[in-house]
């Protein structure tokens, strides 16, 4: 039965999934907030895992969806939803234009079970222990953001604003150029030798990545291994040509037993349109093949449904002793990691006397809404899809501010920019909901850290001229300006007021530390509305000049 | 446009010395003698945004004084900030597409608009109503808030500012129009025509750390607009320059036009009910500098209640 047709769909879908997750990383205005964004980001794996961990709710239950999927007809998300994935599929197809004609692109690899399934207990494992760092890591969606977004971004931002510029030459305003704040350069080689790799790799040995290192194909893979349909290689049919073997990206099928190892196929459906007797194709598998399943040992600590992950995810995030002792750890790696940072010194200073205060940060600022420091770490897998929607381009890949178990999560850098007072788009978009959707009311009195005054750094004090940029900046006026000297004013700090949005510190031009510094909270807190008590007017008829 | 591309071209570096020189014709006005009896400053009081600025330009001669056939007209309002009409931290909407409806009206080639926003620029521009409100208009918005557009320049008669960086589209314009809002300001006391000119400078943290009031008046000297609206329709008497909610507004329904921004803020002062102009540094410092004239009580004021 001839069902190569199957690869052109394939293909289709594939590429719209690819387009969407690219352009929401790269120009996260175009199309962030529609429901196109929704519809890119629903099936993703791994994110919508954990935000179904926290809500159970349909809204993030794209996983489901792929599960069931999966139990039908086996990988299909790894060849059409996953970016990754179809990023591999590109730089494959690239490798073979490049490759002498006739060599052989792909053989039958073996399994290397021990090594994926050891992979996937580990991020099980650690995630279920507190830390997402091995899932972060290995993500296939969240590597993929953070190739788009912190290495393809900045390249499409330059040509974008090229061409903007090339027409406002012929004086047309518009598009609008993009704007994109660096973040610290250690923070990229990350995602830059994980592309090198990946694009090694996949040159040359195909889907390797994602029967090795990926714990989503995994997992799907043990599931597969119980799909409805499998695709199979008729017995009566073959011939043995062996185009099948030659075009399997994931090297997965075995000539000499005529087999194809199921679990490890991503359902590209190369072999389908090469098999020259049209022989190769899905076929029912049901309950017969359960006895006859490849025999895998599976490692004992496998969960056997995911169903079974997500409770116990849920279950464990209860528990308090693990908290505890959560917390105690990530209190001991926050501080090893308070090394002096990039954003609180700073070079060229342009007020007269520099400044000499240090700014005394103890702990990082957490994204507004993310609640405690433990509890986003736990869920965060660095994306970076909040870096790039954020607006005021305040979220930056951390190093090691969170310590190792934050490990390229997102923070608020103040030298960066500032947190919007009307902006709560990074809980809007947030895949995994480390950062919780909150309604914008609420999200204005999140006080995500406390400012504090130096007022030996402040230019008022130093250089006996007027400033207030802090004031000027802030929503709550938290900070204000209170009479100083010879009619000057100077700021002071209501805390309780305070949402910790950094605009002040941003907005400080005191150099190398500036007058105004937030320091964050662990847990967040809640800030204070401003009152709004009614101003005395009488509306004259005249004018006083 | 032609003149960056010519300096991008030979390298920044090397020709900011050009660039400077050929920075002084940005200053140029167009606006030729003002009719016999012209007052030099008018007051609308008791109406609504668009229709006070009819009658105050109707005052002041019409729009035809200032913008000729073909031109080139920036109109620069105060959008600094995410916020909504209401809040008055920003001009006023209304008031901005009726003056891009009178140049365009008065047969200007293209109206353009922009601000260097302190909040996200996209953000601002949409929520304070001024992007549909230009769009309506006919007139086009500008980006702000990207260095590449801002040219350095120099600033003769600066004392503390001697050089600065101006948006390209101000030193193209043939006619330049400030529309501030007038409001409290927390570090400059208040915020009118000359503290608006902080919009079309790239480097105003540094004006901050170098003697605010006096770059907010070196500026002055060096930067004319030809026409100054100050839309005092909503005015925010408190926790200015961005307010925390609508509580710090009072509905004052007043405007005032003047070619020169220093008599523009002076008269603004007053209104916001300072009982001298000189209590805000910059317009003390700017009236000393000659930058223009703040004795309102030598001028010819021009009086209008509706
Ligand atoms: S809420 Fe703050 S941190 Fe989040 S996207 Fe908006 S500005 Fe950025
Ligand atoms: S004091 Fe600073 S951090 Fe606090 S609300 Fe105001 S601007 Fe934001
Ligand atoms: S912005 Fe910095 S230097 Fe300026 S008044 Fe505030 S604390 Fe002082």
């Amino acid at each position: 039965m001839n069902q190569a047709w199957l690869k052109k769909i394939r293909v289709v879908v594939s590429l719209v999934f690819l387009a969407l997750t690219t352009l929401l990383f790269v120009d996260f205005d175009r199309i962030g907030e529609t429901p196109t964004a929704t519809v890119a980001l629903y099936p993703q794996f791994v994110p919508s895992l954990l935000k179904f961990s926290q809500t159970f709710a349909w809204g993030a239950a794209g996983f489901l969806a792929v599960l069931a999927l999966t139990l039908l007809f086996g990988r299909v998300y790894c060849s059409t939803i996953c970016p990754l994935g179809t990023l591999q599929d590109i730089v494959i197809r690239v490798a073979d234009q490049l490759r002498k004609p006739r060599k052989v692109k792909f053989r039958y690899q073996r399994p290397r079970n021990v090594l994926r399934y050891g992979l996937l207990a580990l991020a099980v494992g650690l995630f279920l222990g507190g830390s997402t760092l091995a899932l972060s890591l290995l993500d296939p969606f969240s590597n993929f953001g953070r190739i788009a977004g912190d290495l393809l971004r900045p390249l499409y931002v330059v040509v974008h604003n090229g061409f903007g510029q090339l027409l406002e030459s012929v004086g047309v305003y518009g598009p609008f150029p993009l704007h994109w704040k660096a973040p610290p350069l250690a923070a990229l080689i990350f995602p830059a030798l994980f592309l090198l790799g990946l694009i090694g790799l996949s040159a040359t040995r195909g889907r390797l990545f994602c029967n090795t290192l990926c714990p989503v194909g995994a997992l799907l893979g043990l599931l597969s291994r119980f799909a409805l349909f499998k695709i199979r290689i008729p017995q009566d049919a073959c011939v043995l040509c062996a185009q099948c073997s030659i075009h399997c990206k994931a090297g997965c099928i075995r000539l000499k037993t005529k087999e194809v190892d199921f679990s490890r196929c991503v359902a590209c459906f190369n072999c389908m349109t090469v098999c020259e007797t049209h022989g190769i194709g899905y076929a029912w598998s049901g309950p017969v093949l359960l006895r006859r399943s490849t025999p895998v040992a599976l490692p004992q600590s496998q969960p056997s449904n995911s169903l079974d992950v997500v409770r116990r995810a849920a279950l464990s995030r209860e528990g308090k002793a693990r908290r505890a002792l959560l917390r105690a750890g990530a209190t001991a790696l926050v501080g090893l990691a308070s090394l002096p940072r990039s954003s609180s010194v700073e070079a060229k200073p342009s007020n007269h006397v520099p400044t000499r205060l240090v700014n005394a940060k103890t702990w990082p600022v957490a994204p507004p809404g993310a609640r405690d420091i433990v509890r986003f770490n736990d869920l965060c897998t660095a994306c970076h899809l909040c870096v790039s929607a954020c607006p005021y381009g305040v979220l930056q890949p951390s190093l090691l501010d969170y310590g190792w178990s934050g490990l390229l999560q997102p923070h608020l850098d103040f030298a960066s920019g500032y947190c919007g007072y009307e902006c709560n788009r990074c809980g809007q978009i947030c895949p995994t909901g480390a950062i919780p959707p909150l309604a914008l009311v609420a999200k204005q009195t999140v006080q995500l850290g406390v400012a504090h005054f130096v007022r030996d750094n402040c230019i008022v004090h130093t250089d006996h001229t007027a400033c207030g940029a802090c004031d000027e900046y802030c929503p709550t006026k938290a900070v204000h300006m209170i009479p100083y000297q010879d009619g000057l004013t100077i700021p002071e700090v209501r805390p309780v007021l305070c949402v910790g949005c950094g605009a002040c510190e941003n907005a400080c031009p005191a150099r190398p530390h500036r007058a105004i510094y937030v320091d964050g909270h662990p847990v967040q807190r809640q800030a204070l509305r401003p009152s709004a008590k009614p101003l005395e007017y009488q509306p004259d008829r005249g004018f006083p000049f | 446009m032609q003149r960056r591309r010519f300096l991008t071209a030979l390298g920044a570096g090397a020709w900011a010395g050009a660039g400077l020189a050929l920075g002084g014709y940005g200053r140029r006005s167009c606006a030729g003698e003002p009719p016999a009896g012209t007052p030099d400053l008018v007051a609308v009081r008791n109406g609504e945004p668009d229709v006070l600025f009819d009658r105050g330009i109707e005052a002041l001669g019409g729009m035809g004084r200032f913008v000729k056939k073909g031109q080139k007209v920036v109109v620069k309002p105060n959008i600094g900030w995410n916020v909504s009409p209401e809040r008055a931290a920003n001009t006023h909407p209304r008031l901005v597409r009726r003056i891009v409806e009178h140049c365009l009206q008065a047969g200007a080639k293209e109206v353009y608009v922009f601000d260097h926003t302190c909040d996200a620029w996209r953000d601002s521009y949409r929520t304070s109503g001024i992007e549909q409100a230009v769009k309506d208009a006919g007139g086009k918005l500008a980006p702000g808030n990207s260095e590449s557009y801002f040219q350095t320049v120099a600033i003769p008669n600066g004392r503390r500012l001697r050089r600065t960086r101006e948006h390209e589209l101000v030193l193209e314009a043939d006619v330049f129009i400030n529309v501030p809002v007038l409001k409290s300001h927390g570090g400059a006391r208040l915020s009118v025509a000359m503290k608006n000119l902080m919009g079309v400078v790239w480097d105003r943290g540094e004006w901050h750390s170098n003697d605010l009031h006096q770059c907010i008046a070196d500026f002055a000297t060096y930067r004319k607009p030809d026409l100054n609206v100050v839309d005092a329709w909503n005015v925010m008497l408190r926790h200015g320059p961005r307010g925390v909610s609508a509580a710090d507004v009072v509905n004052m329904r007043s405007q005032l036009l003047s070619t020169d921004l220093v008599t523009a803020d002076a008269a603004a002062a007053r209104l916001f009910g300072l009982k001298q102009p000189e209590e805000v540094g910059y317009i003390r410092i700017a009236g000393e500098m000659g930058a223009g004239r703040m004795d309102l009580e030598n001028l010819a004021i021009r009086r209008i209640v509706l």
